[in-house]
Protein backbone atom coordinates (compact mmCIF):
# COMPACT_ATOMS: atom_id res chain seq x y z
CA UNK A 1 0.00 0.00 0.00
CA UNK A 2 1.36 3.62 -0.56
CA UNK A 3 0.46 6.87 0.85
CA UNK A 4 -3.09 8.53 -0.79
CA UNK A 5 -2.82 12.20 -2.59
CA UNK A 6 -2.46 14.70 -0.65
CA UNK A 7 -1.55 18.56 -1.66
CA UNK A 8 1.80 19.46 -0.91
CA UNK A 9 3.46 22.83 0.06
CA UNK A 10 7.06 23.56 1.66
CA UNK A 11 6.32 27.37 3.37
CA UNK A 12 9.48 29.53 3.66
CA UNK A 13 8.15 31.31 6.73
CA UNK A 14 5.68 31.01 9.47
CA UNK A 15 2.95 33.13 8.29
CA UNK A 16 2.77 31.27 5.09
CA UNK A 17 2.27 27.96 7.07
CA UNK A 18 -0.13 29.31 8.83
CA UNK A 19 -1.95 30.85 5.77
CA UNK A 20 -1.77 27.32 4.58
CA UNK A 21 -3.01 25.53 7.36
CA UNK A 22 -5.69 28.23 7.50
CA UNK A 23 -7.09 27.90 3.93
CA UNK A 24 -6.96 24.34 3.43
CA UNK A 25 -10.74 23.15 1.88
CA UNK A 26 -10.50 19.96 4.47
CA UNK A 27 -7.99 18.03 6.97
CA UNK A 28 -4.66 20.38 6.96
CA UNK A 29 -1.61 19.00 8.55
CA UNK A 30 1.77 19.48 9.59
CA UNK A 31 4.45 17.37 8.30
CA UNK A 32 7.61 17.74 10.57
CA UNK A 33 9.59 14.67 10.99
CA UNK A 34 7.56 12.63 9.05
CA UNK A 35 8.69 9.82 11.82
CA UNK A 36 4.97 9.25 12.97
CA UNK A 37 2.95 10.99 10.38
CA UNK A 38 4.26 8.49 7.11
CA UNK A 39 3.68 5.32 8.81
CA UNK A 40 0.38 6.16 9.26
CA UNK A 41 0.03 7.59 5.64
CA UNK A 42 1.57 4.73 4.48
CA UNK A 43 -1.21 2.24 5.42
CA UNK A 44 -3.64 4.95 4.70
CA UNK A 45 -4.79 5.00 8.26
CA UNK A 46 -5.16 9.26 7.46
CA UNK A 47 -6.08 10.90 4.22
CA UNK A 48 -4.92 14.64 4.91
CA UNK A 49 -6.04 16.97 2.38
CA UNK A 50 -3.13 18.80 2.87
CA UNK A 51 0.54 18.52 4.15
CA UNK A 52 2.02 21.63 5.09
CA UNK A 53 5.69 21.26 5.07
CA UNK A 54 7.89 22.82 7.72
CA UNK A 55 11.10 21.74 7.03
CA UNK A 56 11.98 24.71 5.03
CA UNK A 57 11.84 26.86 8.25
CA UNK A 58 15.73 26.83 9.32
CA UNK A 59 14.82 29.15 11.73
CA UNK A 60 12.69 27.27 14.22
CA UNK A 61 15.51 24.43 14.52
CA UNK A 62 16.94 25.90 17.84
CA UNK A 63 17.28 25.33 21.49
CA UNK A 64 18.00 28.20 23.27
CA UNK A 65 17.75 28.66 26.61
CA UNK A 66 17.02 31.60 29.56
CA UNK A 67 17.47 32.00 33.16
CA UNK A 68 15.36 29.36 33.95
CA UNK A 69 14.03 27.58 30.73
CA UNK A 70 14.94 26.04 27.75
CA UNK A 71 13.55 26.84 24.58
CA UNK A 72 12.96 24.40 22.10
CA UNK A 73 11.46 25.69 18.60
CA UNK A 74 9.75 23.43 15.98
CA UNK A 75 12.22 22.18 13.86
CA UNK A 76 14.60 20.86 16.82
CA UNK A 77 14.99 16.96 16.02
CA UNK A 78 15.65 14.06 18.56
CA UNK A 79 19.21 14.05 17.31
CA UNK A 80 19.91 18.03 18.85
CA UNK A 81 19.21 16.54 22.37
CA UNK A 82 22.22 13.88 21.75
CA UNK A 83 25.51 14.09 23.39
CA UNK A 84 24.99 17.97 23.78
CA UNK A 85 27.17 19.31 26.66
CA UNK A 86 24.81 22.36 27.34
CA UNK A 87 21.49 19.53 27.77
CA UNK A 88 23.80 17.63 30.00
CA UNK A 89 24.78 20.41 32.23
CA UNK A 90 21.56 21.68 32.71
CA UNK A 91 18.70 19.14 31.78
CA UNK A 92 20.45 16.08 31.84
CA UNK A 93 17.17 13.96 32.00
CA UNK A 94 16.63 15.28 28.56
CA UNK A 95 19.64 13.61 27.36
CA UNK A 96 19.00 10.57 29.62
CA UNK A 97 15.63 10.34 27.64
CA UNK A 98 16.87 10.66 23.73
CA UNK A 99 18.77 7.30 24.76
CA UNK A 100 16.03 5.45 24.48
CA UNK A 101 14.37 7.09 21.77
CA UNK A 102 14.03 4.80 18.18
CA UNK A 103 17.17 4.25 16.48
CA UNK A 104 19.58 7.44 15.07
CA UNK A 105 17.84 7.37 11.46
CA UNK A 106 14.28 8.09 13.07
CA UNK A 107 16.31 10.60 15.47
CA UNK A 108 17.67 12.24 12.64
CA UNK A 109 14.61 13.34 11.29
CA UNK A 110 11.83 13.44 14.41
CA UNK A 111 11.29 16.26 16.20
CA UNK A 112 10.07 17.17 20.13
CA UNK A 113 7.34 19.03 18.92
CA UNK A 114 5.88 16.72 16.62
CA UNK A 115 6.26 13.81 19.29
CA UNK A 116 4.08 15.70 21.82
CA UNK A 117 1.56 16.67 18.52
CA UNK A 118 1.38 13.09 18.13
CA UNK A 119 1.26 12.13 21.95
CA UNK A 120 1.65 8.55 22.30
CA UNK A 121 0.89 7.53 25.65
CA UNK A 122 4.04 6.01 26.43
CA UNK A 123 7.07 8.55 24.41
CA UNK A 124 9.47 9.60 26.08
CA UNK A 125 9.13 13.78 25.06
CA UNK A 126 5.48 13.99 26.23
CA UNK A 127 6.73 12.09 29.97
CA UNK A 128 9.32 15.21 30.02
CA UNK A 129 7.05 17.59 29.04
CA UNK A 130 4.82 16.77 32.19
CA UNK A 131 7.62 16.44 34.33
CA UNK A 132 9.08 19.55 33.70
CA UNK A 133 5.40 21.68 33.68
CA UNK A 134 6.31 22.41 30.01
CA UNK A 135 4.90 25.63 28.40
CA UNK A 136 3.40 25.33 25.16
CA UNK A 137 3.36 27.78 22.28
CA UNK A 138 0.44 27.17 19.71
CA UNK A 139 0.11 29.45 16.55
CA UNK A 140 -2.08 29.39 14.09
CA UNK A 141 -3.58 32.34 11.50
CA UNK A 142 -5.99 33.78 14.20
CA UNK A 143 -3.29 34.11 17.13
CA UNK A 144 -0.76 32.93 19.90
CA UNK A 145 -2.15 30.99 22.69
CA UNK A 146 -0.26 29.21 25.59
CA UNK A 147 -1.02 25.61 27.15
CA UNK A 148 0.82 23.62 29.81
CA UNK A 149 1.54 20.17 29.02
CA UNK A 150 -0.39 18.78 31.06
CA UNK A 151 -3.64 20.72 29.49
CA UNK A 152 -2.77 19.66 25.74
CA UNK A 153 -1.61 15.98 26.02
CA UNK A 154 -4.74 15.25 28.91
CA UNK A 155 -6.95 16.71 26.12
CA UNK A 156 -5.79 14.79 23.10
CA UNK A 157 -5.84 11.46 21.79
CA UNK A 158 -3.30 10.28 19.68
CA UNK A 159 -2.31 11.69 16.90
CA UNK A 160 -2.67 15.27 19.03
CA UNK A 161 -3.18 17.80 16.27
CA UNK A 162 -4.92 20.67 16.65
CA UNK A 163 -6.75 21.39 13.37
CA UNK A 164 -5.14 24.36 11.65
CA UNK A 165 -2.52 25.26 14.40
CA UNK A 166 1.10 24.59 14.32
CA UNK A 167 2.90 24.23 17.82
CA UNK A 168 5.39 26.82 17.86
CA UNK A 169 7.56 26.52 20.19
CA UNK A 170 7.80 24.95 23.83
CA UNK A 171 9.53 26.38 27.02
CA UNK A 172 10.78 23.99 29.76
CA UNK A 173 11.18 25.09 33.10
CA UNK A 174 15.28 23.82 34.23
CA UNK A 175 14.98 22.31 37.89
CA UNK A 176 15.93 24.45 40.46
CA UNK A 177 20.24 23.12 40.90
CA UNK A 178 20.67 20.37 43.49
CA UNK A 179 17.57 18.97 42.30
CA UNK A 180 17.63 15.02 42.09
CA UNK A 181 16.33 13.37 38.86
CA UNK A 182 15.81 10.26 37.63
CA UNK A 183 14.17 8.71 34.27
CA UNK A 184 13.76 4.70 33.42
CA UNK A 185 11.22 2.75 30.88
CA UNK A 186 10.75 -0.72 30.80
CA UNK A 187 10.67 -2.21 26.95
CA UNK A 188 11.20 -5.06 24.94
CA UNK A 189 14.20 -3.87 23.04
CA UNK A 190 15.93 -0.88 23.18
CA UNK A 191 14.81 1.91 20.89
CA UNK A 192 10.82 0.63 21.36
CA UNK A 193 8.30 2.55 22.60
CA UNK A 194 8.48 1.64 26.46
CA UNK A 195 6.09 -0.08 28.25
CA UNK A 196 5.69 1.70 31.18
CA UNK A 197 8.21 4.70 31.68
CA UNK A 198 8.71 6.80 34.92
CA UNK A 199 10.43 10.47 35.63
CA UNK A 200 10.99 11.82 39.07
CA UNK A 201 12.41 15.28 40.64
CA UNK A 202 13.09 15.44 44.09
CA UNK A 203 14.23 18.51 46.64
CA UNK A 204 15.62 17.83 49.68
CA UNK A 205 15.99 20.56 52.28
CA UNK A 206 16.84 20.25 56.45
CA UNK A 207 16.79 16.21 55.47
CA UNK A 208 13.05 16.31 54.19
CA UNK A 209 11.61 16.63 51.12
CA UNK A 210 10.78 20.04 49.91
CA UNK A 211 9.09 19.26 47.06
CA UNK A 212 8.62 15.31 44.53
CA UNK A 213 7.51 15.17 40.95
CA UNK A 214 6.49 12.20 39.24
CA UNK A 215 5.22 11.59 35.86
CA UNK A 216 4.42 8.21 34.12
CA UNK A 217 3.78 7.28 30.69
CA UNK A 218 2.10 4.07 29.16
CA UNK A 219 -0.44 3.49 32.06
CA UNK A 220 -3.11 6.63 30.51
CA UNK A 221 -4.32 7.82 27.15
CA UNK A 222 -1.30 10.12 27.76
CA UNK A 223 1.02 10.62 29.96
CA UNK A 224 0.30 12.67 33.52
CA UNK A 225 1.81 13.01 37.13
CA UNK A 226 0.76 11.56 39.81
CA UNK A 227 -0.03 14.95 41.94
CA UNK A 228 -1.90 12.81 45.20
CA UNK A 229 1.57 10.57 45.73
CA UNK A 230 3.50 14.08 45.05
CA UNK A 231 1.88 15.46 48.45
CA UNK A 232 2.14 12.57 50.52
CA UNK A 233 6.00 12.95 49.60
CA UNK A 234 6.66 16.99 50.54
CA UNK A 235 8.11 17.19 54.50
CA UNK A 236 8.75 13.59 54.51
CA UNK A 237 12.02 12.13 55.53
CA UNK A 238 13.78 10.26 52.48
CA UNK A 239 14.40 6.84 52.73
CA UNK A 240 13.77 3.54 50.83
CA UNK A 241 10.61 2.92 53.34
CA UNK A 242 9.39 6.21 51.88
CA UNK A 243 9.42 5.18 48.44
CA UNK A 244 8.07 1.74 48.65
CA UNK A 245 4.86 3.60 50.40
CA UNK A 246 4.72 5.97 47.97
CA UNK A 247 4.61 3.11 44.88
CA UNK A 248 2.20 1.18 46.87
CA UNK A 249 0.15 4.16 46.32
CA UNK A 250 0.24 3.91 42.60
CA UNK A 251 -1.33 1.10 41.27
CA UNK A 252 -4.77 2.08 42.69
CA UNK A 253 -4.40 5.67 40.97
CA UNK A 254 -3.89 3.99 37.48
CA UNK A 255 -6.88 2.17 35.08
CA UNK A 256 -4.05 1.32 32.72
CA UNK A 257 -5.06 -0.48 29.49
CA UNK A 258 -4.52 -4.20 28.17
CA UNK A 259 -3.52 -4.78 24.91
CA UNK A 260 -1.15 -6.91 23.19
CA UNK A 261 2.05 -5.95 24.55
CA UNK A 262 1.15 -6.36 28.08
CA UNK A 263 -1.88 -6.54 30.98
CA UNK A 264 -3.62 -3.79 32.77
CA UNK A 265 -1.79 -5.64 35.79
CA UNK A 266 1.18 -5.89 34.73
CA UNK A 267 1.18 -2.27 33.57
CA UNK A 268 0.37 -1.36 37.30
CA UNK A 269 3.05 -3.69 38.72
CA UNK A 270 5.42 -2.31 36.33
CA UNK A 271 4.44 1.24 37.51
CA UNK A 272 5.08 0.85 41.40
CA UNK A 273 8.35 -0.30 40.35
CA UNK A 274 9.65 2.35 38.28
CA UNK A 275 8.09 4.80 40.91
CA UNK A 276 10.24 3.36 43.51
CA UNK A 277 13.18 3.02 41.54
CA UNK A 278 12.99 6.99 40.21
CA UNK A 279 12.78 8.17 43.49
CA UNK A 280 15.24 6.07 44.68
CA UNK A 281 18.15 7.37 42.28
CA UNK A 282 16.26 11.07 42.14
CA UNK A 283 17.26 11.01 45.71
CA UNK A 284 20.95 9.72 45.43
CA UNK A 285 21.37 12.60 42.84
CA UNK A 286 19.93 15.32 45.09
CA UNK A 287 22.28 17.42 46.79
CA UNK A 288 20.73 18.07 50.59
CA UNK A 289 20.27 21.64 51.76
CA UNK A 290 20.09 22.59 55.37
CA UNK A 291 21.51 19.85 56.73
CA UNK B 1 0.53 23.96 -3.92
CA UNK B 2 -0.28 20.85 -5.87
CA UNK B 3 -1.23 17.30 -6.06
CA UNK B 4 -0.31 17.13 -9.67
CA UNK B 5 3.61 16.50 -10.35
CA UNK B 6 6.52 18.99 -8.76
CA UNK B 7 9.44 19.38 -10.49
CA UNK B 8 12.38 18.38 -8.26
CA UNK B 9 16.15 18.72 -8.85
CA UNK B 10 18.48 16.68 -6.66
CA UNK B 11 21.97 14.57 -6.20
CA UNK B 12 21.84 10.95 -6.14
CA UNK B 13 25.54 9.35 -5.76
CA UNK B 14 26.94 12.56 -7.09
CA UNK B 15 24.75 12.53 -10.13
CA UNK B 16 22.10 15.35 -11.14
CA UNK B 17 18.95 13.84 -11.37
CA UNK B 18 15.98 15.83 -12.87
CA UNK B 19 12.08 14.51 -12.18
CA UNK B 20 8.64 15.49 -12.11
CA UNK B 21 7.33 13.57 -9.32
CA UNK B 22 4.23 13.13 -7.38
CA UNK B 23 3.90 14.69 -3.83
CA UNK B 24 3.14 10.87 -2.34
CA UNK B 25 6.06 9.05 -3.74
CA UNK B 26 8.56 7.56 -1.00
CA UNK B 27 11.85 8.56 -1.51
CA UNK B 28 12.87 4.75 -1.75
CA UNK B 29 10.76 4.09 -4.18
CA UNK B 30 11.67 7.71 -6.77
CA UNK B 31 15.18 5.89 -6.28
CA UNK B 32 14.21 2.21 -7.78
CA UNK B 33 11.52 2.79 -9.96
CA UNK B 34 12.32 6.16 -11.33
CA UNK B 35 16.38 6.74 -10.75
CA UNK B 36 16.34 3.38 -11.56
CA UNK B 37 18.68 2.34 -8.78
CA UNK B 38 17.67 -0.74 -6.43
CA UNK B 39 20.02 -1.10 -4.23
CA UNK B 40 17.81 0.65 -2.02
CA UNK B 41 14.99 -2.21 -0.15
CA UNK B 42 12.02 -1.48 1.45
CA UNK B 43 10.63 -4.15 3.59
CA UNK B 44 8.06 -2.51 6.38
CA UNK B 45 7.98 1.08 4.94
CA UNK B 46 7.04 2.11 8.67
CA UNK B 47 10.28 3.10 9.65
CA UNK B 48 11.15 -0.28 11.75
CA UNK B 49 13.22 -2.34 9.93
CA UNK B 50 15.84 -0.42 8.07
CA UNK B 51 16.85 -1.67 5.06
CA UNK B 52 15.59 1.44 3.52
CA UNK B 53 18.11 3.73 4.91
CA UNK B 54 20.19 5.89 3.12
CA UNK B 55 21.90 9.15 3.58
CA UNK B 56 20.21 12.58 3.31
CA UNK B 57 22.92 15.43 3.48
CA UNK B 58 25.68 12.98 4.65
CA UNK B 59 22.85 11.73 7.86
CA UNK B 60 21.21 8.73 8.00
CA UNK B 61 16.86 8.42 7.53
CA UNK B 62 14.52 6.52 6.37
CA UNK B 63 14.12 6.62 2.48
CA UNK B 64 10.63 5.17 3.42
CA UNK B 65 9.67 7.62 5.42
CA UNK B 66 10.65 10.97 3.54
CA UNK B 67 8.80 12.26 0.02
CA UNK B 68 11.06 12.66 -2.77
CA UNK B 69 9.76 16.26 -3.16
CA UNK B 70 11.15 16.59 0.29
CA UNK B 71 14.61 15.88 -0.87
CA UNK B 72 14.51 18.59 -3.43
CA UNK B 73 18.09 20.38 -3.55
CA UNK B 74 19.52 17.72 -0.83
CA UNK B 75 22.47 15.06 -1.80
CA UNK B 76 21.54 11.55 -1.61
CA UNK B 77 23.29 8.87 -1.24
CA UNK B 78 22.69 5.13 -1.37
CA UNK B 79 24.67 1.92 -1.10
CA UNK B 80 25.46 2.15 -4.73
CA UNK B 81 27.69 5.52 -3.73
CA UNK B 82 30.27 2.89 -2.05
CA UNK B 83 32.19 0.80 -4.87
CA UNK B 84 33.82 2.67 -7.15
CA UNK B 85 36.08 1.76 -9.90
CA UNK B 86 35.06 -1.99 -9.63
CA UNK B 87 36.50 -1.51 -6.34
CA UNK B 88 34.71 -2.43 -2.88
CA UNK B 89 34.57 0.25 0.01
CA UNK B 90 36.59 -0.62 3.50
CA UNK B 91 33.29 -1.07 4.89
CA UNK B 92 31.78 -3.95 2.02
CA UNK B 93 35.47 -5.69 2.21
CA UNK B 94 35.18 -6.24 5.98
CA UNK B 95 31.28 -7.28 5.74
CA UNK B 96 32.38 -9.77 3.37
CA UNK B 97 35.76 -10.59 5.60
CA UNK B 98 33.24 -10.99 8.54
CA UNK B 99 30.82 -13.44 6.51
CA UNK B 100 28.21 -9.95 7.42
CA UNK B 101 25.80 -10.82 5.40
CA UNK B 102 23.82 -14.07 4.41
CA UNK B 103 20.54 -13.66 1.77
CA UNK B 104 21.82 -9.63 1.96
CA UNK B 105 18.68 -8.04 1.91
CA UNK B 106 19.51 -6.03 5.05
CA UNK B 107 22.86 -5.04 3.98
CA UNK B 108 22.24 -2.06 2.05
CA UNK B 109 20.73 0.08 5.17
CA UNK B 110 23.20 -1.44 6.85
CA UNK B 111 26.36 -0.29 5.42
CA UNK B 112 24.86 3.37 5.21
CA UNK B 113 23.56 3.02 8.51
CA UNK B 114 27.02 2.17 9.58
CA UNK B 115 28.50 5.10 7.48
CA UNK B 116 26.42 7.91 9.46
CA UNK B 117 27.41 5.79 12.70
CA UNK B 118 31.32 5.64 12.21
CA UNK B 119 31.21 9.79 10.79
CA UNK B 120 28.77 11.18 13.05
CA UNK B 121 28.46 9.19 16.22
CA UNK B 122 31.72 6.80 16.52
CA UNK B 123 31.40 4.23 18.45
CA UNK B 124 33.91 3.62 21.90
CA UNK B 125 32.94 -0.24 22.48
CA UNK B 126 30.66 -2.77 21.25
CA UNK B 127 28.10 -1.61 23.28
CA UNK B 128 27.87 1.68 21.00
CA UNK B 129 28.42 -0.18 17.73
CA UNK B 130 25.17 -2.43 19.08
CA UNK B 131 22.88 0.79 20.34
CA UNK B 132 24.06 2.36 16.74
CA UNK B 133 22.16 -0.82 14.54
CA UNK B 134 19.67 -1.11 16.88
CA UNK B 135 16.98 0.54 14.17
CA UNK B 136 17.75 -2.08 11.65
CA UNK B 137 16.69 -5.91 11.77
CA UNK B 138 18.88 -8.79 10.14
CA UNK B 139 16.87 -11.98 9.83
CA UNK B 140 19.79 -14.06 9.18
CA UNK B 141 22.93 -13.30 10.76
CA UNK B 142 22.15 -12.92 14.33
CA UNK B 143 24.22 -9.79 13.87
CA UNK B 144 27.55 -11.53 15.70
CA UNK B 145 29.35 -10.98 12.52
CA UNK B 146 28.30 -7.63 11.43
CA UNK B 147 29.30 -6.20 14.74
CA UNK B 148 32.35 -7.94 14.46
CA UNK B 149 32.74 -5.95 11.08
CA UNK B 150 32.08 -2.55 12.36
CA UNK B 151 34.33 -3.31 15.44
CA UNK B 152 37.27 -4.01 12.80
CA UNK B 153 36.26 -0.35 10.97
CA UNK B 154 35.85 1.32 13.97
CA UNK B 155 38.93 0.06 14.81
CA UNK B 156 38.08 -1.44 18.15
CA UNK B 157 39.16 -5.04 19.88
CA UNK B 158 36.71 -7.26 21.29
CA UNK B 159 36.57 -6.71 25.30
CA UNK B 160 37.30 -10.77 25.43
CA UNK B 161 39.33 -11.18 22.98
CA UNK B 162 37.05 -13.58 21.49
CA UNK B 163 37.21 -11.80 17.70
CA UNK B 164 35.78 -13.38 14.73
C1 LIG C 1 10.67 2.89 14.07
C2 LIG C 1 10.22 4.02 14.94
C3 LIG C 1 10.45 3.94 16.30
C4 LIG C 1 10.04 4.99 17.13
N1 LIG C 1 10.30 4.89 18.47
C5 LIG C 1 9.95 5.90 19.29
C6 LIG C 1 10.26 5.88 20.69
O1 LIG C 1 10.88 4.93 21.21
N2 LIG C 1 9.85 6.92 21.45
C7 LIG C 1 9.19 7.99 20.91
O2 LIG C 1 8.86 8.91 21.64
N3 LIG C 1 8.90 8.06 19.60
C8 LIG C 1 9.26 7.05 18.77
N4 LIG C 1 8.97 7.15 17.43
C9 LIG C 1 8.21 8.32 16.93
C10 LIG C 1 9.15 9.52 16.66
O3 LIG C 1 9.68 10.01 17.88
C11 LIG C 1 8.45 10.69 15.95
O4 LIG C 1 9.50 11.52 15.50
C12 LIG C 1 7.50 11.56 16.76
O5 LIG C 1 6.52 10.79 17.40
C13 LIG C 1 6.75 12.55 15.87
O6 LIG C 1 7.57 13.63 15.51
P1 LIG C 1 7.74 14.04 13.99
O7 LIG C 1 8.48 15.32 13.99
O8 LIG C 1 8.33 12.91 13.26
O9 LIG C 1 6.23 14.34 13.59
P2 LIG C 1 5.37 13.99 12.30
O10 LIG C 1 5.38 12.54 12.04
O11 LIG C 1 5.76 14.89 11.19
O12 LIG C 1 3.93 14.43 12.83
C14 LIG C 1 3.24 13.71 13.83
C15 LIG C 1 1.88 14.38 14.05
O13 LIG C 1 2.01 15.65 14.69
C16 LIG C 1 1.60 16.72 13.84
N5 LIG C 1 2.61 17.77 14.00
C17 LIG C 1 3.96 17.59 13.96
N6 LIG C 1 4.60 18.74 14.27
C18 LIG C 1 3.62 19.66 14.53
C19 LIG C 1 3.65 21.03 14.94
N7 LIG C 1 4.81 21.68 15.17
N8 LIG C 1 2.46 21.66 15.12
C20 LIG C 1 1.27 21.00 14.90
N9 LIG C 1 1.21 19.71 14.53
C21 LIG C 1 2.36 19.04 14.34
C22 LIG C 1 1.52 16.12 12.45
O14 LIG C 1 0.54 16.78 11.68
C23 LIG C 1 1.14 14.67 12.76
O15 LIG C 1 -0.23 14.54 13.00
C24 LIG C 1 9.38 6.12 16.58
C25 LIG C 1 9.17 6.21 15.20
C26 LIG C 1 9.59 5.16 14.38
C27 LIG C 1 9.34 5.27 12.91
S1 LIG D 1 11.20 -0.07 4.76
FE1 LIG D 1 11.85 1.77 5.66
S2 LIG D 1 12.32 1.11 7.66
FE2 LIG D 1 11.49 -0.69 6.80
S1 LIG E 1 21.52 -10.95 5.75
FE1 LIG E 1 19.48 -11.62 5.47
S2 LIG E 1 18.38 -10.12 6.58
FE2 LIG E 1 20.39 -9.64 7.09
Amino acid sequence: MKPPPFEYCRPDSIDEALEALADASEDARVLAGGQSLVPLLNVRQVRPARLVDINALVAERYLTYTDDALAIGCLARHVDFEDNPEINARLPILGEAVKELASPAVRNRGTFCGSLCHNDPAAEWPLMAVLLDARLHVQSASGVRQETAGGWLADRHSPAVAPRELLRRVEIGVPPPGAGWSFTEFNRRPGDVAIVSAAALLTIEGGRVASARLALGGVDRSARRLHQVERLLEGETPSEALWSAAAGEVPALLEPPTDLQATAGFRRHLAAQLTRRVFAEAEARATRKGT
Amino acid sequence: MTTTECEISLTVNGEAVREAVPPRLLLGDFLRERAGIAGTHFGCEQGVCGTCTVLLDGESIRSCLLFAVQADGCEVATVESLASDGQLHRLQTLFKKHHALQCGYCTPGMLMTALDLLANRPPASEADIRDGIRGNLCRCTGYQNIVAALMEAAGLEKADGAGA
